[in-house]
């Protein structure tokens, strides 16, 4: 038993020590360098808080608007990505891994093709203007669809799907389908299976896919500013400019910590949530 | 004294098979001929690399694009000379590169003259003997009289190119060039006008518009306040979006999107060629006309190599090879003669001295105080209100 457990701690260093020097470690240094300040383009060793408390009094607005549009578009996503996991899953037959991997597929496209596939469906003169114009329903253009929080969320979400596809999906194919079928004959209704079965099957996959991609979409600047328009920006932008611009890594790294810390919480109020609402009942 | 076989053997090449000695080889086996082609390759290689210039690797931050010039007529390459280029989208970066290990491992920046003064204040830079920079006696005798590039007598920086940022519109649907940087906030163009994430352009501009002062980066701080009162409601009320980059300001004057904005000269080239005409023009207030450099980093490893590029930036045919491409301003007068028609168009070299005068004022913008005088807004008070105002 020692010895098996020996072998196993063995083998277990690798990752270990890939996951500190690539992960961990970065990470302290710049937990670290969170309390110190800069000076004159130089970072000086310190111990203060003046980098956390700047975090509130100054990006908080901007940090409460990351979180909420990241929350909204992480819902979203996780509630689609359920969809059509279930639907692969439970309907599509011999279909399902095909559909699964077609999903897949569009991650080739690459982020910023996205950002440009969106800015050209959704300008002005894009095909969606158009086919709406076309059809009689506009008499012109609708501005609103490109820059703007709506086009943020329809864009992030694109590309954070198939993301979080596949965790649910994972999830939902270790579901036993005689669990179902038992639940069925023995009278349980649909929202009771649906509830008790499949949403406690799915919980741990539902969480990854909306973790995946809340922090995903709280990190990203790029979006933002590509077609949120003026007043859409996040805090990505600003976490990037301290550290690429202003040189200041102290209040770049309270920054990032800080919006880390509150995407934690949460996933963490989500998974609670998801626990609660499907806890087996005696 | 352990003999050449023993030291072999002991190092285990070398194995004993049926009373034969073998020597171990890692990878396939050569024959005799094989092996006299392999030794005449290398020596031969070896002969063709004693006959070539000693040359190194020389590592670039700046600008994407700026390293041409020392490409022009395969120039970097007859020296021996590699380019490990790595781009800025921010002066600010190469700044943080320098701060944080920079000093004696890199060896060209491309500091605008404002950011020359404080590299060079923060010991970042190496002062330029001229004396190796032969070209420096073809420059337009302005760019030798920049204030931020020689200092205590000592010049710091070549002056690379230079450009004008403007104001720009389609004259589609405004056909009577604009005459000032106020006509952003006419209500007929509502939802058309366009920004740039581009801090120092857009400050430096608003400020010349708001305030009045030509020398826009020495202003007080409730001045600064008013720019970015002046700003924010222009953003809130009149922007469509604030571009990301200059490319996307020109797909956004191309389609329609946005018909007037801050922009940049090189615009007008690339909207030209979607089919697109989008004009420039140097509102009354004037505008800000930055001035490029190229600097060698304190403890540049690579002196020799990058002395010789710095020279060959500045030289007529790097100047003219770069401008071409980058459809910036040139500072060497013999390499006007060598530009095309495109780029004379947007860039007037016809006498810059003046042009300067009358745009900023005579001198190219230094950057805001590093340190708090007085009343002065400094750097950090832009930086900050930038933030504000991306957050509004």
């Amino acid at each position: 038993m020692r010895q098996a457990l020996r072998t196993a701690s063995f083998q277990l260093l690798p990752g270990l020590a890939i996951l500190a020097g690539l992960f961990l470690l970065p990470l302290s240094y710049f937990f670290v360098v969170s309390f110190w300040q800069v000076r004159t383009f130089r970072l000086r060793p310190d111990a203060t808080l003046e980098q956390y408390a700047r975090v509130f009094t100054e990006y908080g607005s901007t940090l409460a608007w990351t979180l909420a549009i990241a929350t909204l578009i992480a819902t979203v996503t996780a509630a689609i990505a359920f969809a059509y996991a279930h639907y692969c899953r439970f309907r599509a037959g011999r279909f399902g891994d095909g559909l699964i991997f077609l999903s897949l597929v569009t991650l080739f496209g690459g982020y910023l093709a996205k950002i440009y596939m969106w800015k050209t469906i959704l300008g002005g003169t894009g095909a969606l203007n158009s086919a709406l114009m076309a059809l009689g329903l506009t008499s012109g253009p609708i501005p609103a669809l490109l820059f703007s929080p709506f086009a943020v969320i329809v864009t992030l979400t694109h590309y954070c799907l198939p993301l979080a596809i596949l965790p649910v999906y994972g999830a939902l194919r270790g579901l036993d389908d005689t669990a179902i079928e038992a639940a069925r004959d023995l009278g349980a209704s649909g929202p009771r299976i649906f509830r008790d079965l499949i949403l406690a099957q799915a919980r741990g996959g539902l969480t990854a896919a909306f973790a995946l991609t809340l922090v995903i979409t709280a990190a990203d600047y790029v979006t933002p500013l590509m077609v949120g328009g003026p007043s859409s920006n996040m805090i990505g932008l600003f976490i990037q400019s301290q550290f690429g611009n202003r040189l200041n890594s102290p209040l770049g790294s309270a920054m990032a910590f800080v919006t880390i810390a509150c995407c934690g919480l949460i996933v963490l109020t989500l998974s609670l949530t998801l626990r609660a609402l499907t806890r087996p009942r005696t | 004294m352990p003999t050449l076989y023993e030291k072999i053997k002991r190092a285990g090449l070398l194995r004993e098979e049926g009373g034969m000695v073998r020597l171990r080889t890692f990878g396939p086996s050569l024959t005799r001929r094989q092996f006299g082609a392999l030794a005449a390759g290398a020596a031969g290689a070896a002969a063709l690399g004693a006959g070539r210039a000693q040359g190194g690797e020389v590592k670039f931050m700046g600008w994407q694009g700026y390293e041409e010039a020392f490409a022009a007529n395969g120039f970097a390459a007859s020296k021996d000379i590699t380019i490990a280029p790595t781009y800025q989208a921010d002066n600010g970066q190469a700044m943080t590169a320098i701060a944080n290990g920079g000093v004696g491992s890199m060896d060209i920046v491309t500091p605008d003259t404002g950011y020359t003064r404080v590299m060079a204040e923060l010991d970042m830079l190496e002062p330029l003997d001229i004396s190796r920079i032969p070209n420096w006696d073809g420059l337009d005798p302005y760019f030798k009289s920049i204030d931020n590039i020689v200092m205590d007598g000592k010049p710091y920086a070549v002056p690379y190119a230079w450009t004008i940022i403007p104001l720009m519109y389609t004259p589609a649907t405004i056909p009577e060039a604009p005459t000032s940087w106020m006509d952003v906030m006419k209500p007929e163009y509502k939802g058309k006008v366009g920004l740039t994430n581009d801090m120092i352009s857009m400050v430096a501009n608003f400020t010349i518009a708001v305030t009045g002062k030509k020398q826009a980066t020495i202003i007080s701080k409730a001045e600064l306040a008013e720019v970015f009162a002046f700003m924010t409601e222009l953003k809130k009320t009149q922007a469509r979006t604030v571009a990301a980059s200059y490319g996307e300001l020109t797909d956004l004057l191309a389609s329609g999107e946005v018909w007037i904005a801050q922009g940049w000269v090189p615009v007008q080239l690339w909207a030209k060629e979607k089919g697109a005409d989008v004009r420039w023009t140097i509102p009354k207030e004037g505008a800000f006309c930055p001035i490029d450099c190229m600097a060698m980093v304190k403890g540049s490893p690579n002196m020799d190599d990058t002395y010789t590029l710095l020279d060959a930036a500045i030289s007529p045919e790097g100047q003219a090879h770069a401008a071409n491409i980058n459809a910036t301003g040139v500072t060497n007068a013999a390499a006007v003669a060598m530009l095309s028609e495109e780029v004379l168009e947007i860039q007037p070299h016809d006498d810059i001295a003046a042009f300067y005068e009358k745009a900023t004022g005579g001198q190219p913008l230094p950057l805001w105080p590093l340190e708090a005088d007085g009343d002065l807004a400094t750097l950090d008070d832009v930086l900050d209100a930038w933030d504000r105002f991306m957050a509004a």
